[in-house]
């Protein structure tokens, strides 16, 4: 092949400022020529036109290139037309009118006729720009992150021995919370093992060593969590592989968390105490303190008994005060403990169907209901959580208590059920003799009677138990009544949960 | 069965520490039809020494009844019927148990130590006599027992 001559390839093109013309103009930059002091574009290529349009020589370059009245503030020119400026100033910049980011290269240049004007060469850099600005972002979201985060993040390259057994690591990395929880410094550590760090590890390979450092090679992860003596510190250490060979610590201060569970375990071995002796004073109400009263009936007896000849009336009399005194005492002690038990025996709480605890409490009251003709209705009950025997006896001591106190007529209990949002609301009522409005809260309280025994037999505990065993069920009881208006004990308890 | 078997009374050892339930049982006794020997330990270190005829209970008779209270000063009487039905000769006597406690852990316990029989005091006077009455013609005279 022979050379190309330089007049074959001027034929070829027509002449070289057609060339330079061709170049300027099919470049995807941007490029435009202005004079310095009217700031009046002379030349723009293609790119320019297609951008900022075209018949734009002869204008202002701040008007068409900015929409600006006047010249741009950050305006170049009197960097590159300085005397004592050589060569080319380049600058990146954002176009106020398109939004688009440019790489601006600039300098001045001499027109035949000797005037010098400024040249602008342009390049896209949008995209580049977009991607730099996701990349700071997220280099400070990282930044923000990693200092300001509550655990403690520290990341370590492993050192491996000539069989590639991990025996030491490098601290490469390590947050503000880092410092503060161990009490290194980031300058003492950064970039040295572990081993000079941490002198008191010495020659040997910790276990907690070798462990992070198999993270470190083999990959896996390992969370355990770790009392720091020196700063009486719980804390819950993350070990993970971001990379091979590396490996990052993270340490979360879970002394509260710790705190609050030892806590939470002293209570409840309070509370187990306390259920003791609730239950040890439960055995000396049977046992201790009925004794002496068994001696006071028993010995009260005999001496009638025995001395029946020689006791006159008076002293019978004074002999079954004493004896029902004993008996009765008997009776509250034994109420009394039966209500304890309400909390210290009751059973674990299980789905009950409330429409077979009714039918067990009215079975249990059949000779009551028989005897005194009372009529019992009832709506369908749900199914709730609880203790069925103490929930039968909520409702046997209602009812009963609904025949017991009846007024001239046989008694009518009617128990109702409604859903009230969380809580189903029962309710007992009856036709008795009501209960004045302002005993409604005294009736609840243990021993608390309202009626002579002559009238109503009955240690005054009936109530006082229901009001145990409902609160246990997280409910409420109540009564509404009037005098001879008869009585409606309502009581709640919640809905399944799988009812909500 | 010969006519001096009759003859010969019964020997019952009441292990208990209130005065009152002792003088209780002594009357109640008084009125029951056989013949009966009481013999009274205060406490469950006595009963023992009683029933293994150790210091001056060396004399004493083997008792073909023992009524055990349980809460006794000492020994209590739960120990004491632990080492009756441990004894290869003793744990052939019948242990009543009769205590005040109605609580169910002493009921289980009683009866896994093997006692012969749990009851609790009654209140009246009445049913305190029928009870020991009851246990006295049940165990001496109804029930058959290894000589």
């Amino acid at each position: 092949m022979s050379a190309i001559h330089t007049h074959q390839v001027l034929d070829m093109v027509g002449s070289i400022e057609d060339l330079q013309m061709s170049l300027l103009n099919n470049i995807e930059d941007v490029i435009y020529v202005a004079t310095p002091d009217k700031y009046e574009l002379v030349y723009v290529n293609e790119a320019f036109k297609n951008i900022w349009g075209h018949n734009v020589v002869g204008k202002k370059c701040y008007k068409v290139l900015q929409n600006r009245d006047e010249p741009c503030t950050y305006c170049t020119n009197h960097i590159i037309f300085d005397s004592n400026h050589c060569g080319v100033h380049v600058w990146e910049h954002q176009n106020e009118i398109t939004q688009r980011w440019f790489k601006c290269t600039d300098k001045v240049i001499t027109l035949k006729n000797g005037d010098k004007v400024r040249f602008e060469l342009a390049s896209e850099i949008t995209q580049l720009k977009a991607t730099e600005l996701q990349l700071k972002k997220s280099k400070e979201e990282y930044h923000m992150l990693f200092h300001a985060m509550s655990d403690g993040f520290s990341y370590h390259e492993v050192v491996y021995d000539k069989k590639n057994e991990p025996i030491d690591y490098i601290f490469r990395a390590v947050n503000p919370k880092f410092e503060k929880f161990t009490g290194l410094k980031k300058e003492d550590i950064i970039n040295k093992r572990a081993s000079e760090c941490i002198p008191k590890y010495g020659d040997r390979v910790p276990t907690f060593i070798e462990k992070y450092g198999l993270i470190g090679r083999d990959g896996g992860e390992t969370n355990f969590e770790f009392y720091f003596k020196p700063y009486k510190t719980w804390f819950n250490v993350s070990v993970f592989r971001p990379q091979q060979d590396f490996f990052c610590l993270l340490l979360d201060d879970i002394t509260e968390k710790k705190t609050a569970e030892k806590k939470i375990i002293q209570t409840l071995a309070d509370l187990k105490v306390s259920n003791q002796e609730l239950e040890q004073f439960a055995y000396v109400a049977s046992h201790d303190l009925q004794e002496p009263l068994r001696m006071v009936s028993s010995f009260t007896n005999l001496l009638q008994k025995k001395y029946n000849d020689v006791i006159d009336d008076k002293g019978k009399m004074y002999i079954n005060y004493a004896v029902d005194g004993a008996l009765r005492m008997q009776s509250l002690i034994n109420d009394l403990l039966d209500f304890s038990r309400v909390s210290t025996r009751g059973k674990e709480f299980q789905e009950c169907d409330c429409n077979l605890i009714l039918g067990k409490a009215i079975a249990n009251l059949k000779h009551s209901i028989e005897e005194n003709t009372a009529i019992i209705t009832n709506d369908e009950l749900p199914l709730i959580k609880g203790d069925e025997i103490q929930l039968m006896r909520v409702f046997q001591n209602l009812i009963s208590n609904g025949i017991k106190f009846k007024g001239n007529i046989p008694p009518a209990i009617h128990i109702g059920c409604q859903r009230k949002d969380k809580f189903y609301e029962f309710s007992i009522s009856d036709n008795g003799i009501g209960i004045n409005p302002k005993f409604k809260e005294k009736i609840f309280i243990i021993f608390q009677r309202l009626n002579t025994r002559e009238e109503y037999p009955g240690t005054g505990i009936g109530l006082a138990i229901c009001k145990r065993i409902i609160n246990r069920h997280k409910g409420k009881i109540w009564v509404e009544s009037e005098l001879e208006q008869g009585s409606t004990f309502y009581f709640t308890l919640p809905v399944l949960k799988k009812e909500n | 069965m010969s006519s001096a078997d009759f003859v010969k009374p019964i020997e019952i050892l009441l292990v208990e520490d209130n005065p009152g339930d002792v003088q209780l049982t002594k009357e109640a006794l008084e009125d029951c039809k056989m013949i009966n020997n009481l013999h009274v330990a205060e406490n469950g270190e006595v009963a023992l020494q009683f029933l293994f005829k150790e210091n001056e209970f060396a004399n004493a008779p083997k008792p073909d009844l023992i009524l055990l209270d349980l809460n006794l000063p000492k020994v209590d009487g739960r120990e004491v019927l632990e080492a009756i039905k441990k004894d290869d000769t003793l744990k052939k006597i019948p242990v009543v148990v009769l205590t005040t406690s109605k609580a169910d852990e002493d009921i289980l316990k009683v009866y896994s130590l093997h006692a012969n029989c749990y009851i609790t005091k009654p209140m009246s006077i009445d049913r305190f006599f029928e009870v020991v009455k009851a246990i006295e013609s049940f165990w001496m005279g109804i029930v058959v027992l290894p000589h």
